[in-house]
């Protein structure tokens, strides 16, 4: 990891709009961060969020063995689960249940976590088969490894909405350069720097980065030695599990050979690898339902058989690209067709039992060239809403499964349903059941069957409404877009400011703050630390005789000879002219002077390679150790001052330590080589 | 049941006697709505009223005979705006009819029943319109 990355990642967190996880799970981090925390604390971090209590009670209870009694308390799941597994349940409900919000259109949510959850159930069972990695640990990193793409898309949605549709079909090592050509830093950076963020071990990071940055499967059987690459291999049976009939079949084809591939590299008969996919499809589908993400009804012979046609329909003569394990694959880019100049249609969803009804309303809003998708009952409609978070919800009232009013009210209770405006179609028109209907949040009403103009004209007003609320969304995502933007500026700027550009070293004001910082240390614990002060020597003659630039490449070539005898805890600055200063902390005067010898060493032999001035120069070196009886910083700062003009008068070339009797002038032989 | 046995000309020429079967200004509106770009929507109004009102008269029957007087709100409540999407309004109020007596506080049974089978009676009819055949 580049050291100004980092920074990037602290530009993206600034945003606010990073993927986190909630309250309860970093609290649970928290609490068992440390070896000695009590079953006791965990479970009431747990029950302070109760639909995560009821999450773990029924995975607790799915576990029971036949005839035990069933789970009733947190502290029965934690006992009958183990702590490291209601540990790691409780992160990864607590970052599922952030997932609502998607403002980035290409990015496709429902299939990131429908991957990421069969790819953590993938690893899990890998991990259990190979041992390669604890089962639970395999699990969170499967889970997490493309949370970068998540944090991008959050953070820069219409940007990397843009980048997603460029790169759509490209590999994943192309997506990555275009992220760092857009935002200095790539999706494996940024998920690395959100695992250290929230405390999770350094092996998770690690394990990701490898993922992220090498996704191809290599061929032949060989070990599965690392959780990197334990993870490819999920990847490919999660991508698996997720083809469908409506996959292309080039996709078929490519999982297809993928497939295969991870049977021959864990050395596996069919038989085996297919139970081993089955049992991740059923693992799959029970975390799915208790997590509310999409799974399908899928078995390893189905996979088998749509890879199957995949291979039938490959046009004659074209040879399959060989192991592209390796493309990044997006919704389809459908959704970008479909915007207009404004940006994007309206979109309305159409929900109502009568078919007849649907078909009607279907066709009053694609006279107004509306975006429809329709929903035969309440609980396809409840599911269709959330998904496709369409701007405007037209639902009958009267269904069988889940009426109308229990839909809105489901919906305004979450985020994407809250903003969502909702017309509701009704047969009975009863004061009461309008009073009610407007109480669970319905913006409007059309009687039940409709006049056909009215509900035009209606639909209209909805449509002024949704814009405006779309506007405010967007004005919204481009202020937090700007925000990191902002920071990002000011980090440049502040960097600028707190460098000198000659020489890339940081500056004097800079040099100055931290000086301010160590002595304050120093003040409150007397943490030792010495400074060295330097003066290259008859500096203003090489400027006079051999030009300016001449004297810049000589500043320039000084300053490297002194960042290359430091030691790791020393810290260079330039402070203006020919004279630098270094801050060695956790050092008395002693190792000072030991630093400021090997400075002196390597400018000597540093010959200085300009044309007409291919030699070395020297330089004076001053020490001064803060120690009790230094009163001030500026009294400390002084004394290595007089040090280094003690060392210029007895002959230059030479180190002097504040407080020692000065040398004799030309006492040294070094003295005669300073010219 | 396909829409190609949706016969329109019996639409217009429907009258069975004891009022029009079938609105003719409804079924103007719904030209109107259709309008060139979308000529089949008429047909396949009619082809999923007579699929969708099939099984909900279904349950309305079955209701009525068991004495299910739930069961026979929610068909009745289901029909009535679906029949006036395809200018069955008679049946449509028939249906109405239907539903305010097995919703009120008290059923009467045998005014269920009498509601009922005209309802039946006046579906028939609407069937045979929609389809251009006589029962």
């Amino acid at each position: 990891m580049g050291q100004s990355i980092p920074v990037r990642f602290e530009e993206l967190k600034s945003s606010g709009a990073l993927p986190s996880p909630t309250g309860v799970g970093m609290r649970i981090l928290e609490i068992t961060r440390t070896d000695d925390y009590s079953v006791d604390e965990m479970a009431d971090a747990i029950m302070s969020d109760p639909s995560l209590t009821g999450r773990i009670l029924q995975l607790a209870n799915n576990a029971s063995v036949a005839g035990s009694e069933s789970v009733t308390t947190v502290t029965g799941a934690i006992m009958r689960l183990g702590s490291s597994t209601v540990r790691t349940l409780a992160l990864a409900f607590s970052l599922v249940s952030e997932r609502e919000a998607g403002a980035c259109r290409p990015f496709d949510y429902e299939r990131y976590w429908s991957l990421s959850l069969a790819r953590g159930v993938g690893a899990q069972v890998l991990a259990d088969h190979t041992g390669v990695a604890k089962p639970e640990e395999a699990y969170i990193c499967g889970l997490l490894c493309e949370v970068g793409m998540l944090a991008l898309a959050s953070v820069h949605s219409s940007r990397y909405g843009e980048i997603l549709n460029t790169t759509a079909g490209a590999s994943f090592d192309q997506l990555r350069k275009a992220e760092f050509e857009a935002f200095d830093i790539d999706h494996a950076t940024v998920a690395e720097c959100m695992l250290v963020d929230w405390g999770l071990p350094s092996t998770f990071a690690e394990a990701i980065g490898g993922f992220s940055r090498q996704r191809r499967v290599g061929e032949g059987p060989a070990p599965v030695e690392s959780l990197a690459c334990l993870l490819r291999l999920a990847d490919i049976i999660g991508c698996a599990l997720l083809l469908g009939e409506t996959s292309p079949a080039r996709r078929l084809r490519e999982v297809g050979e993928q497939l295969d591939r991870t049977r021959r590299v864990l050395g596996m008969e069919e038989a085996q690898f297919s139970a081993l996919c089955n049992r991740v499809a059923r693992q799959w589908r029970a975390w799915g339902e208790s997590l509310e993400i999409e799974t399908s009804e899928v078995s390893y012979d189905q996979v088998k058989a749509e890879i199957a046609r995949g291979r039938d329909e490959r046009p004659a003569g074209v040879t399959p690209t060989p192991g592209r394990g390796d493309v990044v694959s997006v919704s389809a880019p459908a959704s970008a067709a479909d915007a207009t100049s404004d940006g994007q249609r309206i979109s309305v969803l159409a929900v109502d039992d009568d078919p007849v009804s649907l078909r009607l309303l279907t066709r009053h809003m694609r006279n107004e060239s509306f975006e429809v998708t329709m929903a035969q009952s309440g609980t396809e409609g409840l599911r269709k809403a959330l998904r496709e978070k369409p701007d405007i919800l037209v639902i009958d009232h009267e269904m069988p499964d889940q009426n109308g009013l229990e839909v809105i009210e489901a919906l305004r209770r979450s985020e994407v349903g809250s903003s969502m405006y909702i017309l509701l179609v009704t047969g009975n028109d009863s004061d009461e059941l309008l009073i009610k209907a407007f109480d669970a949040g319905v913006d409007d009403f059309v009687p039940k069957p409709f006049p056909p103009r009215l509900l035009s004209a209606r639909i209209k007003a909805g449509v002024r409404i949704a814009n405006l609320s779309r506007k405010i969304e967007r004005d919204h995502n481009t202020i937090l877009e700007k925000n990191a933007e902002l920071n990002r500026l000011n980090r440049r700027f502040r960097t600028a400011s707190l460098t000198d550009p000659l020489t890339g070293l940081p500056n004097r004001r800079h040099c100055m703050d931290r000086l301010d910082a160590e002595w304050k240390a120093f003040a409150r614990n007397e943490a030792p630390f010495a400074v060295i002060m330097l003066d290259i020597d008859r500096f203003k003659a090489v400027n006079d005789n051999h030009g300016h630039d001449v004297g810049d490449e000589v500043l320039q070539a000084t300053s490297r000879a002194i960042t290359g005898a430091l030691r790791g805890e020393d810290e260079a600055f330039r402070l203006g002219g020919e004279e630098f200063m270094v801050l060695c902390r956790n050092a008395r005067e002693g190792d000072g002077a030991m630093v400021a010898e090997r400075i002196r060493r390597a400018v000597e032999e540093n010959i200085v390679d300009s044309p007409g001035f291919e030699k070395a120069v020297t330089v004076s070196l001053g020490v001064a150790g803060a120690r009790s009886g230094v009163e001030s910083l500026m009294a400390l700062l002084k004394a290595a001052d007089e040090a280094v003009y003690q060392a210029k008068n007895a002959g230059r070339n030479r180190v002097q330590l504040a407080g020692a009797p000065a040398p004799a002038p030309d006492e040294s032989s070094r003295t005669r080589r300073s010219a | 049941m396909s829409s190609s046995q949706v016969s329109l000309d019996a639409l217009h020429a429907a009258d069975l006697g004891g009022g029009p079967v079938l609105d003719a200004a409804t079924f103007g509106a719904l030209e109107n709505l259709a309008g060139d770009d979308e000529p089949d929507l008429i047909r396949d109004l009619v082809a999923l009223f007579i699929e969708d009102s099939g099984k909900r008269v279904a349950a309305l029957e079955r209701g009525l005979e068991s004495g299910d007087v739930g069961a026979v709100g929610a068909a009745a409540h289901a029909l009535r705006s679906s029949a006036a999407n395809v200018g069955a309004l008679e049946f449509s109020s028939a249906c109405s009819d239907l539903e305010r007596c097995a919703r009120s506080t008290e059923v009467d049974l045998d005014e269920l029943r009498t509601i009922g089978g005209r309802t039946s009676r006046l579906y028939a009819d609407v069937i045979a319109a929609l389809t251009g055949s006589r029962s």
